[in-house]
């Protein structure tokens, strides 16, 4: 049944020994000697940034007075003390930056974030929209110290349009986007992805337009300035389900199926779910390359019965059946490990602990320790944007305002008297 | 660009050899089309057969259902279409010639199919010396699952996702959709725009590896550090947030209708109160921090339910926000079509394909002051610039481009499944 490209599917190959670079290695990162000034507070930002970053932009983070960025403020914290040192979601998105304490509402601020603006390639921010214009630091002010400046705004409902003064956040943004109504049980209320999916997703989207707009800038010399909705940027994440076209075309609404995914005509292949087996849960899925593997690996030979092959969605609770008939008695791990070598794409549900101690995340060395002065040496996932071979960013979150003296005097150029000043009339701290 | 005197889009002049399948590559180069790459996807030779995304093909008496499948016709948008047999060695030398004049390979291919096909970085960059090849497996080198194989979606329980989505007294589950194809997929269009902002610069191109679990976990990261932090691994909240209350979705007038409403701080637990027409719920010792909040949340839902009941999702929203809370009506998608915001902000891409039909997509997700993208644009037919590629672009002549044709090589129609 193989045809040619199955067969060189088939073929187990023997992958080059390769190593990590070590942290002496000079690593060439895509986007060094960009420099970025990030306004933005709250994960959006955060994670827009954090991309960037670690793609090797130098990332100068210019937080409020008094607790920082909003992140700070989000916890869970260590030992479940509110620090705004040891925020988790702060730790996690702000590795590798720098921190400048400034009160940007105070009038002596304007200028500085002129300046700061003048010497970046890139600024990103997040405040409601309106804000920035009203303290004289929207893109028309700010193009005019630096006329090829890249601004990204991230908002909940987007700059201009009727809801653009809305209050959002998190989970709003993701009901109005209509991905909530998509997930969850059938027979429940509609449900949300965990973490932050929605706040990510404004980071993402800012991130690839900024980079876009680096391009573009090389093409024209111009700069851009840039408008991220959160709730477009989880909605751009319909494709591949015709979800705005459906009702229309074939008279189905998207709606949550629970783990299974969407579709639509009984005549599509088995939609993938999550089926419990004796230690916890796996992720059943269809090989198209392999039509009857799940009879194949489960020993029951309905599944390759032409009636059910030829209508798999149709017979979904049928199928679930076996295939949990079949799991009830094996492992997580057998269950993962027999259909992986039959080339059968199930996969198994882990939990945090457990995906951070799996073999193959040890073997990859995907978390990396770093030492902080408050929050004490953690582990941190690697980065997804860079090979293997080029590691994640062994570096810690900054404290508040770490960076204030530095990016003042050395970025800056100004003189110490001028940076008490600014001090003294409550501009930055510490 | 046809015209001198229009502006480039942002990746104008790269080309972009697409030989990727189903969801996450698929979009990542959508997207790099969008942009202005010019994205030619090699498309196997039997056709569109793409599992999930067959919403017509499986019906037989339909005429060309390759050029029909709507899954496949919306992920595809605005590329190039080139059929090649790259088992068949003059498939793979026309593949071969085509990288020496493009910019970009991309594969989604298991990890084993690239290197046993011979089609590896090693030796394509010998072709294009300054070519940038991307890879997107599922779980990436070195490491005992290295070539095992999984969709987006099962990617999503092996990096922690599906523990952590779910109802609170409910087992594992994930977000509707394809989650981490979609997320991948604009980290991948990420990615690769930056290296050929650096190749730009360097004259050197790179070998790119996305590795789908790798992003799962990116998105969740914090997770790890609060695990960590806390020594408590990570649950399931369902729609409540640990530091927020009330947070969740609430019942509303009509069929399967819901409100999401967030509650940030006491200020705004105060408007919602008055909205609502319980000014008393500010000082109730149940409800009047957010750490009381957080400990009667029950309680609480169950009120603002009584309230929410009586309005649409749509009132209850726009009246809560007029008074500044966080409030955005659980959208279906017909609603989102004729939504006022998302109409005035035009999110949404319309397409007319010849075999297809009218469809409307999900849009590019930010706007820009500068023109970055170029919608409107539909998928190709199966192997409709065929004759282009390798006649036009390749210069073979039109009795070799037919030999190609005729023998399955470079099909028009697909062929049968060797």
């Amino acid at each position: 049944m193989f045809n040619r490209m199955s067969v060189a599917e088939a073929l187990p190959i023997a992958y080059p020994p390769t190593q990590p670079m070590s942290a002496s290695d000079p690593i060439e990162r895509p986007l060094d000697g960009v420099k970025v000034l990030d306004l933005s507070l709250g994960l959006s930002g955060g994670y827009c940034t954090k991309m960037l970053r670690e793609l090797g932009a130098e990332v100068v983070k210019v937080e409020p007075r008094g607790t920082g960025d909003d992140t700070r403020s989000i916890g869970p914290f260590l030992n479940d003390e509110p620090n705004i040192e040891t925020s988790a979601p702060f730790l996690y998105l702000n590795q590798g930056k720098k921190s400048v304490t400034l009160d940007i509402s105070h009038p002596e601020a304007g200028h500085i974030v002129k300046r700061l603006a003048a010497e970046s390639d890139v600024l990103v921010e997040s405040f409601k929209p309106g804000y920035l214009s009203g303290v004289g630091l929207d893109y028309e002010s700010l193009s005019e110290v630096n006329p090829t400046l890249i601004m990204a705004s991230i908002s909940y409902f987007g700059q201009e349009g009727p809801y653009s003064r809305y209050e959002g956040s998190e989970i709003v943004a993701y009901a109005f986007s209509g991905y909530m109504y998509i997930t969850g049980d059938p027979d429940r209320e509609p449900l949300k992805a965990g973490g932050y999916q929605s706040e990510y997703h404004g980071g993402i989207s800012a991130a690839m337009a900024v980079v876009a707009a680096l391009n573009y800038r090389d093409l024209t010399g111009e700069g851009q300035y840039i408008d991220v909705s959160t709730v477009e940027a989880i909605a751009s994440t319909f494709e591949g389900v015709s979800y705005y076209s459906l009702l229309e075309r074939e008279g189905v609404l998207p709606r949550r199926k629970g783990t299974r995914l969407i579709h639509t005509s009984s005549r599509a292949p088995y939609p993938s779910t999550l089926l419990p087996c004796k230690d916890g849960w796996v992720h059943v899925h269809y090989s198209p390359s392999f039509p009857d593997g799940l009879a194949t690996l489960t020993g029951n030979g309905r599944l390759a019965e032409n009636e059910v092959m030829t209508a798999m969605a149709g017979h979904a609770d049928e199928i679930d059946e076996r295939v949990i008939d079949w799991m009830k008695d094996l492992t997580r791990e057998e269950v993962f490990q027999r259909s992986q070598e039959l080339r059968i794409p199930f996969t198994k549900v882990q939990s945090i602990p457990e995906v951070m101690s799996d073999p193959q995340n040890e073997a990859r060395a995907f978390f990396r320790e770093a030492e902080h002065p408050v929050a004490g040496t953690l582990k941190y996932p690697g980065t997804p944007l860079a090979p293997w071979e080029e590691g994640g960013l062994p570096s810690r979150a900054p404290l508040l305002g770490e960076h204030t003296n530095e990016v003042l005097r050395d970025s800056l150029g100004m003189s110490d008297e001028e940076v008490e000043h600014l001090r003294a009339e409550g501009v930055i701290q510490p | 660009m046809t015209s001198s005197s229009k502006k480039p889009l942002p990746l104008t002049g790269v080309r972009v050899l697409d030989l990727t399948n189903v969801i996450a590559g698929p979009v990542a180069t959508r997207m790099l089309s969008h942009l202005g790459a010019e994205v030619i996807k090699i498309e196997l030779p039997w056709g569109r057969s793409v599992g999930n995304m067959a919403i017509f093909t499986s019906d037989k008496s339909v005429e060309r259902p390759y050029n029909k499948n709507a899954g496949f016709n919306e992920v595809n948008r605005a590329k190039k279409s080139l059929a090649l047999d790259l088992a068949d060695p003059r498939g793979k030398g026309i593949f071969e010639e085509l990288v020496s004049v493009s910019d970009v390979v991309i594969e989604n291919y298991s990890p084993r199919v690239m290197p046993n096909l011979g089609l590896t970085y090693e030796h394509l960059r010998t072709l294009r010396p300054d070519l940038i090849m991307v890879a997107m497996p599922a779980l990436g080198r070195p490491g005992p699952w290295s070539d095992y194989i999984s969709f987006g979606p099962g990617t999503e329980g092996l990096g922690g996702m599906c523990h952590v989505t779910g109802y609170e007294d409910g087992p594992p589950s994930k977000p509707g959709n394809f989650y981490s194809d979609q997320t991948s997929a604009f980290h991948v269009a990420t990615a690769i725009m930056s290296a050929i902002w650096k190749r730009r610069r360097t004259g050197r191109g790179k070998r790119l590896e996305i590795v789908l679990r790798d992003v799962t976990m990116a998105v969740i990261g914090e997770k790890f550090l609060e695990y960590q932090l806390t020594d408590r691994g990570p649950g399931r909240v369902g729609n409540r947030h640990h530091g927020m209350a009330p947070h969740n979705v609430y019942r509303c007038k009509g069929d399967d209708a819901w409100v999401a409403i967030a509650v940030a701080s006491d200020e705004e637990f105060a408007k919602l109160a008055d909205t609502t027409g319980n000014p008393n719920w500010k000082t109730d010792d149940r409800f009047a921090s957010m750490a009381s909040r957080l400990r009667n949340q029950d309680n609480l839902d169950a009120r603002i339910q009584e309230w929410t009941l009586q309005r649409t999702p749509q009132e209850a929203m726009h009246c809560l926000q007029a008074s500044g809370v966080r409030a955005g009506a659980v959208l279906k998608a017909p609603e989102a079509l004729a939504d006022l915001q998302y109409r005035a902000r035009g999110f949404v891409d319309h397409t007319h394909h010849p075999e297809g039909g009218e469809f409307k997509h999900p849009g590019v997700s930010f706007k820009s002051s500068g023109p970055m993208t170029s919608l409107g644009r539909r998928a190709p037919l199966f192997a409709e610039h065929s004759d282009w590629a390798i006649g036009e672009l390749l210069g073979h002549s039109s009795s070799d481009v037919e030999t190609l044709h005729g023998e399955g090589v470079a099909p028009l129609v697909p062929v049968v499944r060797k």
